[in-house]
């Protein structure tokens, strides 16, 4: 696979993770753009479901986003989490 | 002492009652079915009872929220997940777990700004939370109480909870109510018995003990007994005025 | 329609507790004013978290420790040896009529026992959930403890709305003193270490892994700790006090409405619970002359409590923000702050005219109270 299927991929399981974690009904694998912001009236998700997705995030993948700026960087939307999944598998 | 009178009394139950009116609430998606009971509940009175509401939110009426076992479903998941080591917990469940959880939405979804109290009580739950609520409207000390008691019921595998919502005040509104006339913490089971046939006792050692809902088939009990296991005892009677 | 109008005090009569900083007056004020911290890194949590907690000196209090999941057993212990110690200062349990004395007991996880005991059940056998429910799956169960082993026959009811539990019972103990409802009442804080309360608060990202620095631009959020307070409320005139005592001037409670959990980020619903406060005292804000925080050192209590703070009191008034000392206690710490505030108050009743102190828990769920106390000689 080339990086960009690879994170193509990772792109469409956040995408995945996202509607289980929020519950939101309005909320698919289309309608979610992976550029729009995660809070601020991009996706409308609560702080609790981005906590809830860092956890399945660890769970998943060993991805440890913590709450300082990195990890703010990292919870944009949902390419800059498929990016951090992809850039710490790469070197494996 | 002011007396205590009943403004609305509903009962209703998530698997049989339609969550329609609900769908629209911004945190829905996320409620446990006891957190949706509660929302149910308050709902069905705003739609049955109107103006006890109007009155309660007037009276600056505090929210008195009870449960026997509390947050089940959440409380359940997190200590299954810690003893399996399947770690971190979920943030979800986490703060869900909370006994509080129910009315902190309950306040949030209605903007109803008076304190929320959370009271465990065991199998006592329901009376002594009236009770609270019953003396402190006597005393003075409040207008109006909204007291909840909930209860999510794990026999099922979908969400299944059940909500009561009784609301006191201390004014008569223009409808028909009852009077909460008397409730004690100690009396002799003997003396309850012999002095009215026409009560009901609820003993948390029978061993199909349930949960004593307050609400029986839309109605109260007008005169009823809990005893705990510890031999605590609560009386709760209703005078039709 | 009946009003409360009795203006006589009431007071905090008597106290007796087991903290991160030890069981006595002597300890625990020296800790405060010498800011020893009662958190460490060596804890009997130590090899699942590598984070500061604060423990109670439980040898001290000559109770062995079980396995992780054994919490109810030595928090009743604990309990039990506590209320003792309030009856030997205050004589509480036989001055009044056994059904006026009421019983407020705020906690958060007390019960959590049985919990885990239906999880390993349902775990290892499958057990439908409905046969597993048992009496002691519920934080009351402390209470029905407490008022079976010390035949009370008074009125108790548990709080347990989560970090406010206890500033909550207080607050209804006071009430119910006040109006008449009982004679006098025992408040109860009361939560000891768990794993549910560390793995959950880890899972939210609060947890400070090194020491907590409430208010401190280093602030990276909270350090977990356990603590059991009693305190007697009682009506002045009953009390034969040879020393500083602390009157209970009022308090107000509220629901901010607007998170589960976090506070409006301006503070308003917090300088609210403040201002309710101080009106319910009569009190203008300058009258006030000691503030215990809430002060847990996350960044979404920290700020907005400092906005509600310089609301109401101004800019650069000093905080007592004692959970840098001896952690967050959760469900006990509206009672451990109130007590402080005491300890605090007493200590200057003699040198100073204002000696007016407020006291301030935030919990879960925009649960929200405030206290005046006063100390007085």
């Amino acid at each position: 696979m080339t990086s960009t299927q690879i994170l193509d991929e990772h792109i469409h399981d956040v995408k995945k993770l996202l509607i289980e974690v929020s519950g939101i009904q309005d909320l698919t694998l289309e309608t979610i753009d992976e550029n729009s912001p995660l809070f601020d009236g991009g996706l409308g998700l609560d702080s609790i479901d981005v906590l809830e997705l860092v956890v399945r995030l660890d769970k998943r993948y060993g991805l440890k986003i913590r709450n300082d700026e990195n990890g703010k960087k990292v919870l944009q939307n949902v390419r800059c989490i498929a990016e951090a999944i992809a850039s710490q598998r790469v070197p494996g | 002492m002011n007396s205590v009178k009943l403004w609305a009394a509903q009962r209703c139950r998530l698997s049989l009652d339609s969550t329609e009116s609900l769908q629209s609430l911004s945190a829905f998606r996320r409620m446990t079915a006891l957190q949706k009971a509660v929302l149910l509940s308050f709902a069905r009175v705003a739609a049955a009872q109107p103006l006890a509401l109007v009155y309660a939110r007037e009276m600056q009426a505090p929210l008195y929220f009870t449960s026997t076992y509390g947050e089940l479903g959440p409380m359940l998941r997190v200590t299954q997940s810690i003893i399996e080591h399947d770690l971190p917990v979920s943030p979800k469940d986490f703060q869900h777990s909370v006994l509080n959880a129910s009315v902190a939405y309950l306040a949030m979804n209605h903007a109803w700004h008076q304190a929320a109290f959370a009271f465990s009580g065991g199998f006592m739950a329901p009376d002594s939370t009236l009770h609270l609520a019953s003396r402190r409207i006597e005393s003075g000390l409040e207008r109006a109480c909204i007291v909840i008691h909930a209860h999510e019921h794990q026999s099922k595998q979908t969400d299944d909870a059940e909500a009561e919502i009784l609301i006191l005040g201390s004014q008569q509104p223009d409808s028909p109510y009852l009077t909460l006339d008397e409730s004690r913490w100690t009396v002799a089971e003997e003396t309850f018995a012999e002095a009215d046939p026409g009560r009901r006792i609820f003993r948390e050692e029978d061993s199909n003990a349930s949960i004593p809902w307050l609400i029986e088939d839309g109605k109260l009990l007008r005169k009823r007994l809990l005893m705990s296991r510890t031999r605590q005892a609560l009386v709760t009677t209703w005078i039709p005025s | 329609m009946t009003a409360v109008t009795t203006r006589e005090d009431i007071v905090v009569s008597g106290m007796s507790f087991a903290t991160s900083l030890g069981c006595s007056n002597r300890s625990l004020r020296e800790a405060l004013l010498s800011g020893s911290r009662g958190l460490s890194f060596e804890h009997r949590f130590s090899d699942q978290l590598a984070v500061p907690l604060g423990e109670l000196p439980w040898a001290e209090l000559g109770i062995s420790l079980g396995d992780p999941f054994d919490t109810d057993r030595i928090l009743q212990e604990a309990a039990k040896i506590l209320l003792s110690e309030l009856n030997q200062k205050t004589g509480i349990l036989n001055r009044y009529a056994k059904s006026k004395l009421g019983l407020f007991v705020g906690t958060t996880t007390s019960g959590i026992r049985g919990f885990f005991r239906a999880a390993e059940l349902q775990k290892r056998h499958g057990s439908s959930l409905e046969k597993l429910l048992e009496a002691d799956m519920q934080q009351a169960c402390l209470a029905s403890e407490l008022a079976d082993a010390f035949s009370l026959l008074g009125p108790n009811w548990t709080l347990s709305s989560s970090c406010a539990a206890s500033a909550q019972a207080l607050g209804l103990a006071f009430d119910s003193v006040r109006s008449g409802m009982c004679e006098a009442a025992i408040v109860v804080g009361a939560d000891v270490l768990n794993l549910l309360t560390i793995f959950g608060f880890e899972a939210l990202q609060v947890l400070d892994h090194s020491f907590c620095e409430p208010f401190q631009p280093q602030r990276r959020g909270i350090n977990l700790a356990e603590a059991l307070v009693f305190l007697a409320i009682e009506r002045r005139p009953e009390v034969e006090a040879d020393g500083a005592v602390t009157r209970i001037c009022s308090y107000h409670a509220l629901s901010e409405a607007y998170h589960m959990t976090q506070p409006a980020p301006d503070g308003r619903w917090m300088a609210e619970t403040m201002r309710g406060a101080l009106l319910k005292a009569s009190l203008d804000p300058e009258e006030i002359s000691y503030i215990n925080p809430h002060g847990t050192g996350t960044e979404a209590n920290d700020k907005a409590e400092s906005a509600a703070v310089s609301a109401i009191f101004g800019t650069g008034r000093q905080l007592h923000a004692s959970k840098r000392l001896t952690g967050h206690t959760l469900g006990a710490a509206g009672a451990l702050e109130a007590l402080i505030s005491c300890l605090m108050l007493e200590d200057q009743a003699h040198s100073s005219k204002n000696n007016f102190g407020l006291s301030n828990s935030f919990g879960f769920g925009g649960a929200n109270v405030s206290f005046v106390f006063e100390g007085v000689s």
